[in-house]
């Protein structure tokens, strides 16, 4: 039987420019999950999270986690669900049964954090959003230089943005193009 | 004094020569100049000609309102015409050529259109060049082409990288003249995150031009203090060399000139940026436009607005000439024969039409000759000006030897930008000029756009308009700072035009509208301004008319007999300043003009010699040539064959997919499509057709039921997106009751189709006994999930090709490994790649239909679908389907067609009509839709749209393509060239 071995998405990622203006690392061992909740099941789904990973789920734009688990609303009952611990779609999937749909995503978006001093005015040449009053954890889902995206802020300096995988050539050459100026550093995935 | 007319002080850096070349002849300028200074300070008067009679033209502004001085800067790839050499901030090796002339500058042999000036009036195209009409495109347009016009483009691609941002404020100021930068620092040191846009390379706007001071010091010194603070804000953002061009609903679009003063951009920097600001409020603190006065030769090189005069002198330390006339009708004017008394230049005479003007004024000039009830009438001279001819308060004609006559007919507040969403201009009587009025909701005017003409009046406006803004947005800007500046006199008696003039009059310089025109235009019965702009092209330049439309319509009003009030100005429109096209496209160019999605398996395709076709945003394989291969057909035509005989692999991962879950998915689907799915069994796949609201087709494709409450819908590439919408859309407006939730997931999915009679045998060997492929257990329409190592694949037995098919699913990751194990997993079974032309190849043989027939105006019925209809369910569609039109049996439906010559090709976009008619729409029966080689059956098929087409079976029918010049005979047959009965896809 064919053992398959799986691509990286980001594979073309490469550093640029010069300096470190922009740090990029790509998240590529993320189990990543839709959730939708079922209908008139909220109350009962934000149980089963908060029982089975500790997370006050929030039916907003806005990233919830605990313990490597996120949660990301990214639409009204709606949210990507994503972890690094193995097999979390499939576990997922199970213990939201009859309150939620879990569907697999984990190859669907190519996901990449990034930091660095010269990020935000690197998001402001793509993205729409007043990040000056975009707080950690707030979420949106946009588009950065015509492309879908979503995006969240992790910490005061970083966020991760998770793109379609058919569209990462795209997005590249939109981030290369922009963070050259001040130089483009890429470290190794966090998962 | 460099070349002359170099003067003392300034505000230019006397420590860095830069060298540039105008025309060839290389010159020096300093560091602070801009092209204008620089070529004022090494003397050159003429710097281009003018766009209609190509007469001598030098620099007449200091700023963005420049009509004449257009220039072609830089050179190669970087040409770039018609550059306003008073915006073009000098660099080093800046090398400019003048524009607009042949064969050179000062010998332009097209300066003998001014013989035909007569002619050449308002409206001489339209009336001349009107037959014969055929010679307008061929003839007369290029050639008024070639003789026009202003600069060249270069032809060759933009070396350049264009980029575009967007950011947010409270407050965005526009302008960062005194009245911008007291605004800013009042609501700056509020709290409120402001943006101050100027368009200068240097803060400070008119207060670098003046020797006016504020706070005791000089307003050079203030506005460089102001610029310090205001950059050690956090909260403030500073955007020098940018200039804001349009306001929109809530957003404001800028042009931020990055590297435009640098021979090239910076490694990996824009040469220009384009801003969007989306500002809670805005400011517009543009300052104002002196305006000229009309009359005879008034576009001589030499004649310039005075502030501009004064801006050379005193920011440029640059004298526009040895010895200057003053023509102004304002207080304003006078403080530039002061200014040039002060820097020692030869100021001849003031002249002032006014009789009367303040002893405080009058002193201005000092002992300069004084003429006041006077008035320019001509200004004479070749190339250069060499004297001003006025009428004095007597009558007497009287000439005076000047080589510069500074102009100043008052100021027009800049208000362009406050009417860009429908807002118009007010008459003023006390300022003489247009006031903005209906400005957008969250703009605020202040400064001399808002009429305060004077240092301290823009001063203190601008800290109260900036305190006044910041308080609305909610912050709490301390005591309201007072500016101690001086209040200089303004008053100013309008004078629009000079009558009687020998020489030639212009109203607008740049495109050559002079009051004759104006008054062509109005004999003409020309009364609206809107009118008068478009008959004499008045205003309609790259300057927008900042010069020249106020006194064009003043002199209309005065030849219409009305009030100015009356006439009304022209509403301007973004954008007010020329901004390139490269600009706008930003990063998106060439292949990136749009986002492209490349599918998992994309490198392996190119591995395979894939050539690749746009589908939508995706590339998809279109065939894979094989070595001796020379045309694309011979590529197609053994993909179709090895998919008919052995194995083949198509990826079509692009098709759209849609996981619905829930327990209503089965009642929901019974509602969108024509057919019932509520029905269809787990591990099942069925066909289904969905209808628009309108009763046309929308889509078709198969859906899976994978689990009791799981379900795959599957689209066309095309419509992936509209149907995805069509679902939300249906299920959270018309049917919110049902327990149905959707995704897509067709970017998770790699999938491929696996077609012919050896595809189960190679999927078997790679599934191993991991599933059981038989066609009892997996029969035609199946679905299931298996293992396929560590990963979990899905199977659907589906053919498009007519032949026993199969698509498998992988994760995306996998999708390129997986097309590799196919290919090696059937290397013995002469396994070959296919792209999207053999698979269109083969759904034609086999009369399925495609994007080709999916237009939007086929209805079921016209696609041989209407039986799949359902009547025992309602479905969206269903009763505009109905309509009489629609179920209309002369609707041209769905039939095959075979040339009756084998030989014949049959092209897409024939008209089919009976043999022997007379080729016209009341013969027209139908079109072909679809057409293809077929290479079972050895010659060209279509499929077509047919009037009562399944009843003519058998049939012959002509072919009728005048376009390719076809014209031949087919006989009409069933869509469905091969396997009728579909033996082969069950196997």
């Amino acid at each position: 039987m064919a053992e398959l071995t799986r691509q990286n998405p980001w594979r073309t990622l490469a550093p640029g420019g010069r300096g470190a203006g922009v740090i990029a690392a790509a998240a590529c061992r993320r189990g990543v999950a839709t959730v939708l909740v079922r209908k008139g099941k909220i109350a009962e789904l934000a149980d089963r999270i908060g029982l089975c990973f500790g997370i006050a789920l929030n039916n907003r734009p806005k990233r919830t986690h605990n313990n490597g688990v996120t949660f990301l609303g990214v639409g009204p009952g709606k949210w990507l669900a994503m972890s690094e611990q193995p097999g979390f779609v499939a576990d997922l999937a199970a213990r939201l049964e009859g309150v939620a749909s879990v569907v697999e995503q984990s190859d669907a978006l190519a996901i990449l954090e990034l930091s660095g001093p010269a990020l935000s005015a690197t998001l402001e040449k793509g993205f729409q959003i007043d990040f000056g009053s975009f707080a950690i954890d707030d979420c949106a889902v946009t588009s950065v230089n015509h492309l879908g995206a979503t995006i969240w802020k992790t910490h005061d300096d970083s966020f991760e943005i998770a793109v379609s995988r058919s569209i990462v050539g795209s997005f590249l050459h939109w981030l290369s193009a922009s963070v050259a100026a001040g130089g483009l550093a890429v470290k190794s995935g966090q998962g | 004094m460099t070349g002359g007319y170099r003067l003392g002080g300034g505000i230019i850096d006397r420590a860095r020569t830069l060298r540039f070349s105008f025309d060839g002849a290389t010159m020096d300028g300093f560091a602070g100049d801009t092209l204008a200074s620089a070529l004022i300070a090494n003397g050159t008067r003429l710097v281009g000609r003018s766009f209609k009679y190509h007469r001598p033209r030098g620099i007449f502004s200091a700023g963005p309102e420049e009509p004449n001085a257009l220039v072609e800067l830089r050179c190669g790839a970087r040409r770039e015409p018609n550059t306003k050499a008073t915006t073009v901030e000098l660099y080093d090796g800046l090398s400019a050529q003048s524009q607009n002339r042949w064969p050179s500058l000062r010998f332009d042999l097209r300066a003998v259109h001014q013989l035909a000036a007569p002619l050449l009036v308002a409206g001489f195209y339209y009336k001349t060049f009107m037959w014969p009409a055929a010679m307008w495109e061929k003839l007369y347009e290029p050639a008024i082409r070639r003789s026009a016009g202003l600069g060249r483009l270069s032809g060759e691609p933009d070396p350049d990288l264009y980029e575009k941002a967007c950011a947010f404020c409270d407050l965005l100021v526009i302008g960062g003249g005194p009245a911008g930068l007291s605004a800013a620092l009042a609501a700056g040191r509020a709290g409120a995150r402001v943006i101050l846009v100027d368009e200068d390379f240097m803060l400070g706007g008119r207060l670098l031009s003046e020797t006016l001071e504020v706070d005791g010091m000089p307003g050079v010194a203030w506005a460089r203090q102001a610029d310090i603070e205001l950059a050690a804000l956090p909260n403030v953002r500073i955007l020098r060399r940018t200039t804001v061009f349009g306001v929109y609903d809530g957003e404001y679009g800028a042009i931020e000139r990055v590297a435009d003063h640098l021979p090239e951009p910076a490694p990996f920097t824009p040469r220009q940026r384009l801003w969007k600001f989306v500002a809670r409020e805005s400011l517009l603190v543009s300052g104002a436009i002196e305006r000229p006065i009309v009359f005879g030769g008034n576009d001589r090189p030499g004649v310039m607005l005075a502030s501009a005069v004064r801006s050379y002198v005193n920011r440029f330390a640059a004298s526009p000439g040895r010895r200057v006339v003053v023509f102004t009708s304002s207080d304003d004017g006078w403080r530039t024969a002061a200014d040039l008394d002060r820097a020692g230049v030869c100021v001849a005479a003031v002249i002032d039409p006014r009789l009367e003007v303040a002893a405080e004024v009058r002193a201005l000039a000092n002992d300069i000759p004084v003429h006041l009830g006077a008035r320019v009438i001509d200004g004479h001279g070749g190339q250069t000006l060499r004297a001003v001819e006025f009428i004095d308060a007597g009558g007497a004609r009287k000439t005076l030897r000047a080589d510069v006559l500074a102009v100043s007919g008052g100021w027009n507040p800049n208000i362009a930008l406050a009417t860009h969403l429908g807002g118009k201009g007010e008459w003023s009587p006390r300022y003489s000029t247009f006031l903005a009025s209906n400005a957008p909701k969250t703009m605020s005017i202040a400064g001399a756009a808002a009429g305060n003409l004077t240092l301290a009046a823009a001063l203190g406006d601008g800290a109260r308009c900036g305190a006044a803004a910041a308080t609305r947005l909610g912050f709490h800007p301390g005591q309201l700072q007072a500016y101690r500046a001086s209040d200089e006199a303004f008053a100013v008696t309008p004078i629009w035009h000079v009558a009687g003039a020998r020489n030639k009059a212009f109203v607008d310089l740049q495109n050559d509208v002079t009051d004759s025109d104006i008054a062509v235009s109005v004999s003409e019965g020309f009364r609206s301004v809107e009118h008068l702009k478009r008959y004499t092209t008045l205003g309609m330049a790259t300057d927008q008319g900042k010069t020249s439309n106020l006194n064009g319509l003043a002199i209309m009003a005065e030849l219409t007999g009305q009030a100015i009030a009356q006439a009304g100005i022209t509403r301007a429109r973004s954008p007010q300043v020329p901004v390139a096209i490269g600009a706008f496209a930003g990063l998106n160019t060439g292949q990136h003009f749009k986002p492209t999605r490349l599918t998992s398996a994309h490198d392996w395709a190119t591995g395979q010699g894939a050539s690749f076709v746009e589908a939508g945003q995706w590339l998809r394989a279109q065939w894979f040539a094989r070595p001796g291969e020379t045309d694309w057909l011979q590529s197609v035509e053994r993909e179709v064959i090895a998919a008919r005989t052995t194995v083949g692999i198509c990826d079509v991962s692009t098709l759209g997919k849609i996981a619905l879950s829930g327990p209503d998915v089965g009642a929901f689907l019974d509602r969108i499509y024509v057919n019932t799915f509520s029905t269809l069994a787990v591990g099942k796949v069925r066909y289904g057709v969905m209808l628009r609201e309108d009763g046309f087709v929308m889509d078709d494709g198969t859906t899976a039921r994978l689990a009791p409450d799981n379900y795959l819908l599957s689209t066309t590439t095309a419509n992936a997106a509209k149907v995805m919408e069509h679902l939300e859309f249906c299920h959270q407006v018309l049917w919110p009751e049902l327990d149905v939730q959707m995704v897509s997931v067709t970017e998770q999915w790699a999938q491929f189709a696996v077609s012919g009679p050896h595809s189960r045998s190679l999927l078997q060997r790679l599934f191993g006994a991991a599933a059981d492929l038989s066609d009892a257990a997996f029969p035609y329409m199946a679905c299931g999930e298996f293992c396929l190592g560590r990963i979990r694949a899905r199977l659907f037995r589906i053919s498009f090709s007519g032949e026993r098919a199969y698509e498998i699913a992988v994760p995306a990751g996998f999708g390129n490994a997986l097309a590799r194990e196919l290919m090696a997993a059937g290397e013995d079974l002469s396994v070959m790649p296919y792209g999207i032309e053999a698979l269109s190849v083969m759904r034609i043989e086999k009369g399925h239909v495609a994007g080709n027939e999916l237009n939007g105006q086929t209805v079921a019925r016209d696609l041989g679908l209407g039986r799949m209809m359902s009547t025992k369910k309602d479905f969206v569609g269903r009763i505009m389907a109905g309509r009489p039109a629609l179920v209309d049996p002369r609707r041209p439906t769905l039939v095959g067609l075979k040339p009756l010559d084998p030989k014949d090709r049959l092209r897409n976009g024939a008209h089919l009509m009976a043999p022997g008619a007379i080729p016209g729409p009341d013969a027209d029966e139908g079109y072909i839709t679809s057409t293809a080689f077929s290479p079972s059956l050895g010659h060209w098929i279509g499929l077509g749209l047919l009037t009562r087409g399944p009843e003519r079976l058998g049939a012959r029918i002509r072919v009728y393509d005048p376009i390719r010049s076809g014209d031949s005979e087919a006989e009409i047959v069933s869509p469905i060239f091969l396997d009728p009965e579909g033996g082969k896809l069950r196997g």
